[in-house]
């Protein structure tokens, strides 16, 4: 593997090359974005470091300069200013990643063998191979080919190869996880393990050890030392889904963490290096819970580095019969009962709903629907039955902004698992998925949301 | 992309500290990585000289201890670049992820860096042991008097020495960093920070003036 140094401080410089080369790379430096240039084009390096302040412009000068190449050269910029905005700034400009002067050595080692076992890996196999996401009718595991979702697709494939922090924002049941899995699938750690974190799903108390892990006798029923997420992950890529819901304690440590990238286990000494690449995502207005204090801002900065919203299903109707037949042919792989296709009046049907709970509840209705037909169609009528059912229809014929709530029609001997299930569809669809607002309403935690929503095969 | 990034801190105290660290880093990122070619040099001209190699390994080390140190320099300028502004004593609570005890007078109001002082509070509450994963937020108790908020936490703990020795910076001693930190956020807003420790108890004091005037004030400005 080629790597260029860009340092102007001699000293720097020459240590930074001999240290490179005792590494067993190939090696050449330039002192200024002139000469980095000249030897961008000379030397046509996989790898780029640079420093920031350089005599005749910075370090993202560089950047740029490496972009416009056509070669894939990986970026790691050196800061010395340690603030949230020269790293940022760095992961926006197309920087692969940057590393905290003073330097640590090991963090060096680390970014490099790291971009040269991928660089080894991932030789020639990206982006160019991948297949046009019109005529794939999607990208990765995303399905789609509308207007709103090329864009997207065109954002997550720009982004995917570096290691910038991806904050993926839409409604409930847009498909952020598989946003994610994406994300992950066509960048370099694709190879390394993919590890998910719903930091709504599980207790606040818990979202620490969840995250770092913990020691042995760290807390009351800790019996053996356990990885968190962070060391799990290692090497690939943390998805920590309803990044919102993490408790402010949780949110100072996480934010050093990302600032020094190392962490330690809770109860333990040992100081890891961290080595992921972090996408999150919320359904919440994370902004918005910045300025409610609810969120902390240099957090927030630094995970909305690269931000990525999906649409909802309702702007993108055009996608529902792609949707709708990806997912037949799913549920047919798994349980083999002879379809093939949808009655046109079905799809009708789909395409004319609203979708308030998107993708995952056209997911769950193409399910139903399935149930309630016979081979070889999805019929109309089971797939308008499967829309009645699940009442929004009804709710969504009532507006809410009156501020009162939408009813649920209930029947004498009805059992009270079904009541349930109906009320917490309801209560889901009326607060657009909101899981928090959700809990609030119904007067139970958020944790016990999610163990109705698994009880009841609400979620994917 | 959208979200507009906070302001560098590029004049007065935040500047300059901002300034300061770039400038340390450069010389000590320099340093560390001659020390780490010295050290393989070493090892491969000298494989018998341990006791060299060891010195080495011991400046690196103060080397780190140097590095993790400049780490403050920026968030002391967040906190010095940061502006006072209103907050009552139930959002500062609420914010730091603490409990207000009862009868503590949740409306009151403090003319404070918001971001510095809920740090502040969260890391004298959290930072002396790991809490158990299912027992509730840390209780806060408020005493308002002589024109001044106190906030108190107690709970089981022990220091080795004296906990005034924390607030400078002792080598390997875990949390007085975060304790600095602390100590410079609530000074800044013209408080006290206050640790002691009796009987296995540590008690913790966060206290600042109480000027309902200009708090109201900052609030409506």
């Amino acid at each position: 593997m080629r790597v260029l140094v860009v340092e102007d401080e001699p000293g720097a410089r020459e240590a930074l090359v001999e240290l490179v080369k005792d590494l067993d790379y190939e090696v050449t430096a330039a002192a200024s974005v002139a000469d980095a240039e000249a030897a961008l084009s000379l030397f046509a390096p996989d790898v780029c470091i640079t420093d920031l302040g350089l005599p005749d412009g910075d370090g993202l000068d560089v950047v740029r300069a490496a972009k416009t190449t056509g070669r894939d050269c990986a970026v790691l910029v050196l800061t010395g200013k340690g603030s949230v905005r020269s790293a940022v700034e760095a992961m926006k400009a197309g920087a692969h990643d940057y590393l905290l002067k003073p330097l640590r050595t090991a963090h060096l080692k680390t970014a490099l063998a790291q971009l040269s076992e991928q660089h080894e890996a991932m030789r020639g196999a990206l982006p160019e191979s991948l297949p046009d996401p019109v005529s794939a009718g999607g990208l990765g595991g995303m399905v789609g080919r509308s207007a709103p979702m090329l864009e997207v697709f065109r954002l997550l494939t720009r982004v995917a190869r570096s290691n910038a922090p991806v904050l993926i924002t839409g409604e409930s049941g847009t498909g952020k996880e598989v946003a994610a899995v994406t994300v992950h699938l066509l960048s370099r750690r694709a190879a390394q393990p993919f590890v998910a974190l719903n930091c709504g799903a599980i207790s606040p108390m818990l979202v620490e050890s969840e995250l770092f892990g913990h020691e042995r006798g760290a807390f009351t029923g800790a019996e053996r030392r356990r990885a968190g997420t962070f060391e799990m992950a290692h090497g690939g890529t943390l998805f920590l889904d309803e990044v919102s819901e993490m408790p402010p304690e949780v949110q100072v440590k996480f934010l050093r963490v990302l600032e020094t990238r190392t962490f330690r286990r809770v109860g333990g000494t040992e100081e890891l290096d961290m080595n992921v690449r972090l996408v999150t995502s919320s359904n919440r207005d994370l902004a918005d819970a910045v300025r409610r204090d609810a969120f902390r801002s240099d957090l927030f900065y630094r995970l909305n580095v690269f931000p990525l919203r999906l649409p909802p299903l309702r702007d993108r109707k055009e996608d529902v019969p792609l949707l709708a037949a990806h997912f037949l042919s799913e549920i047919e792989e798994k349980e083999r009962r002879g379809f093939s296709f949808f009655e046109p009046r079905a799809l009708e049907a789909f395409s004319g709903y609203g979708w308030p709970g998107n993708v995952r509840e056209l997911k769950n209705a193409v399910h139903r629907a399935y149930v309630l037909s016979d081979p070889p169609g999805i019929e109309a009528g089971a797939a308008e039955a499967v829309l009645t059912d699940s009442g929004a229809a009804e709710l969504h014929a009532v507006p809410a902004g009156d501020g009162t709530w939408p009813a649920v029609p209930v029947r004498v001997g009805e059992t009270l698992q079904s009541v349930e299930k109906k009320l917490l569809t309801a209560t889901l669809l009326a607060v657009s998925g909101d899981k928090r607002i959700a809990a609030e309403l119904l007067g139970v935690s958020l944790k016990t949301i999610y163990n109705k929503l698994k009880e009841y095969q609400l979620e994917p | 992309m959208n979200e507009a990034l906070p302001p560098e801190p590029s004049s007065g105290v935040a500047g300059a500290l901002g300034t300061l660290r770039h400038a340390l880093a450069d010389p000590l990122s320099a340093a560390g990585l001659k020390l780490e070619l010295l050290e393989r040099r070493l090892a491969a001209a000298s494989p018998g000289e341990p006791a060299l190699a060891e010195r080495v390994r011991g400046a690196q080390s103060d080397l780190g201890l140097a590095g993790r140190l400049i780490d403050l320099l920026p968030r002391l300028a967040a906190i010095a670049g940061e502006e006072p502004s209103a907050i009552s004593l139930d959002d500062l609570c609420r914010v730091a992820g603490v409990r207000l005890g009862e009868n503590s007078e949740p409306r009151t109001r403090l003319f404070l860096r918001r971001v510095a002082a809920s740090d502040a509070l969260r890391t004298l509450s959290w930072c002396f042991g790991v809490p158990e994963p299912a027992c509730p937020p840390p209780l806060v108790r408020v005493e308002i008097a002589a024109g001044r908020v106190s906030l108190r936490i107690e709970g089981p703990g022990a220091f080795g020495a004296s906990p005034e020795r924390l607030f400078h910076l002792p080598r390997g001693e875990e949390g007085a960093e975060e304790l600095f930190l602390a100590r410079a956020a609530v000074e800044s807003d013209g408080g006290t920070l206050e640790l002691a420790q009796k009987d296995g108890l540590v008690a913790t004091c966060l206290s600042w003036p109480h000027q309902p005037a200009v708090a109201d004030e900052g609030l409506t400005s």
